[in-house]
Formats: structure tokens, C-alpha cells, sequence
């Protein structure tokens, strides 16, 4: 009897520390990816990310091979003597660089959050 | 003896290293100018759009479109965040940083090229920060109640302008560093003809 009694007791102190395992292991998840999310969040990077879920680019969205590859095929060897060619080479694929930015048509430009384009018109001031 | 160091006969030439340093103050104090204007005349010219009865209508009519219209320039701000920061980096890493590391190697380091890169680094983290802000902002301002508070959504709306009128600066400041960089290097590349041929 006294044999039955303690098996009985260590099963089910075994299915109760199971179920603790299980409940504290999805707390410590949940915890975690929380913690995660708000350093995310607090540290600014998610504005930062153009992979989050409505920021993906939309599938009739059309954009040029290049603005999808920032990254110039061109490096400046950093070993060597400075050369007025190497100086010259430099500067012409720089000034390609510069022109890709300058291409870009008004970034961050006004237009965009005036009265007029949400359609709070300032002309209804008159009336 | 032909020398191929093109900066180490720039930096030789005394006439040529006054011409530099009287560039760089003016260019000190064009940017301060610049930095003072947009800190002080910007938001003011933000702020004079004024709320009205009829604006707060129209707030309330257009809740929703005005929102879709917010998500919509949210969505194109990042992406021209992506991109200019982008070639900023490039910019950065393959070009300034990889011209100043050789030069160092050569022992004809230039002390513009070099402030240069600083102000590019802290122009470009300016613009991440500032473009942070201003996100954060505007996810503010889309998350208020637009059909029951017009006056303070359109309060936000305005404080959003400004924010949004650093980071244009900000796009502003970062491209006049890079024309600087090409000048400094056009300089070398011109002050080294002679010598150097």
C-alpha cells in the first residue's frame, strides 16, 4: 500500500510539473517577444524596416531595377598611390552616385501632407 | 622625380591651403545659416497654417480618406528613406571613408576630406534620427480620432509638417557635404595637373 501511494504521488507530481514546464516555457516566450517587440519599437528600427507587414512593396507598385540596388558595383581600391586618374575615376562615379540621389523626385517634399492633397482645402476659408 | 601623389602636392601649396580654409569658413557659415533658418523659420511657416471651423469640417467629412492619403505618403517616406539611405551608404563606405583610408595609408591625409567625412557621418545619422521622429509622429497622428477631435488631429497634422520639414533639411544638408566632397576632390585632382603630369 505504502508502495501504490508514493507512485501514485510522484505521477502526479510529474504531471503537474509537466504542465508548469509547458505554462512557464509560453510565459518566458511571450516575455521575451514582447521584450522584443517594445526595443523594436522604442529603438526606432521598425520605422527603419520596410519589410513589416504594409510597408512591402505593392504588387502593381513599379520600381526601377536600381532603387531596389543602392549598392554601387564600383569600389575605390583603398591600397596603392592616389593617382589624378584613379582621383579622376573616383569622382566621375561619385558624381554618378550624387545624380542617382538628385533623381529622386522631391523626397520628403512639402506637398505631400498640405491642406490641399489630404483635402482639408484652405480655400474653404474664404467662404 | 614623377611623383603620383596627386594630394601631397596639393597640400604642399600655401596658396592653395588659404583658398581651402577660406572655403571651409564660408561653408561653415553657410550651413549654420542654413541650420539656423530651418530651426527657427521653418516651424513658423508650418505653424501659420491656422485651424478653422471649415478645415475641421472637412477633417471630419474626409476622416477616413485623409487617413488612407497619411498610410499612403507613410509608405512612400519609407521608401525614399530606404533609398537615399542607401546610397548614403554607399557613398559613405565605398567612396569618403575608403579615399580617406588611402590617403592616410599614403601619409597625405587632408584635413577637409577628413572633417568632411565627420560632417557626412553626423549629417546621415541626423537624417535617421530626425526621419525616426518623424515616423512616430505621423503614426501618432494617424492613430488619433479624427471625427471627434479635427482641431487637435490638425494640431498634430502641423507639428508633423515640422518634423517632416527637418528631414527635407536634413536630405538638404547631407547632399551640400557630398557637393563639398566633390569640390575638395575636384580641388586635388585640379591642384595636382601640374605637378603631377
Amino acid at each position: 500500500m505504502i508502495k501504490q501511494n508514493n507512485t501514485k504521488t510522484v505521477i502526479s507530481r510529474g504531471g503537474k510539473n509537466l504542465i508548469m514546464l509547458g505554462a512557464g516555457s509560453i510565459l518566458i516566450a511571450i516575455l521575451t517577444t514582447v521584450i522584443s517587440l517594445v526595443i523594436y519599437h522604442n529603438s526606432g528600427d521598425i520605422y527603419l524596416d520596410r519589410s513589416r507587414p504594409g510597408f512591402l512593396p505593392d504588387e502593381t507598385e513599379v520600381e526601377p531595377e536600381d532603387e531596389n540596388v543602392p549598392e554601387s558595383k564600383f569600389d575605390y581600391e583603398r591600397n596603392g598611390t592616389t593617382t589624378k586618374e584613379g582621383l579622376e575615376q573616383y569622382l566621375q562615379h561619385f558624381k554618378e552616385e550624387i545624380q542617382a540621389i538628385n533623381d529622386y523626385v522631391e523626397p520628403f517634399g512639402e506637398k505631400a501632407l498640405s491642406d490641399e492633397r489630404l483635402g482639408i482645402d484652405a480655400s474653404l476659408d474664404g467662404e | 622625380m614623377k611623383k603620383n601623389s596627386i594630394s601631397s602636392n596639393y597640400s604642399t601649396s600655401g596658396v592653395f591651403c588659404q583658398a581651402l580654409q577660406r572655403y571651409k569658413a564660408v561653408g561653415i557659415v553657410f550651413f549654420m545659416l542654413i541650420s539656423l533658418f530651418v530651426s527657427l523659420v521653418a516651424p513658423k511657416i508650418a505653424a501659420a497654417a491656422e485651424y478653422t471651423e471649415k478645415k475641421g469640417t472637412a477633417i471630419v467629412d474626409n476622416c477616413n480618406a485623409i487617413k488612407e492619403d497619411l498610410k499612403s505618403v507613410q509608405k512612400n517616406d519609407s521608401k525614399a528613406r530606404l533609398y537615399l539611405g542607401g546610397r548614403y551608404e554607399t557613398l559613405l563606405n565605398k567612396y569618403v571613408k575608403a579615399l580617406n583610408v588611402k590617403l592616410v595609408k599614403n601619409n597625405d591625409s587632408n584635413i577637409n576630406l577628413l572633417e568632411n567625412q565627420n560632417q557626412l557621418v553626423q549629417a546621415k545619422s541626423q537624417f535617421v534620427d530626425d526621419f525616426i521622429a518623424y515616423q512616430k509622429e505621423l503614426e501618432d497622428l494617424i492613430a488619433m480620432d479624427c471625427k471627434n477631435s479635427p482641431k487637435n488631429f490638425y494640431e498634430k497634422l502641423e507639428t508633423v509638417r515640422s518634423v517632416r520639414a527637418k528631414v527635407r533639411a536634413d536630405v538638404a544638408n547631407t547632399n551640400a557635404f557630398l557637393g563639398q566632397h566633390i569640390h575638395i576632390v575636384g580641388e586635388m585632382v585640379g591642384g595636382g595637373n601640374d605637378k603631377a603630369e
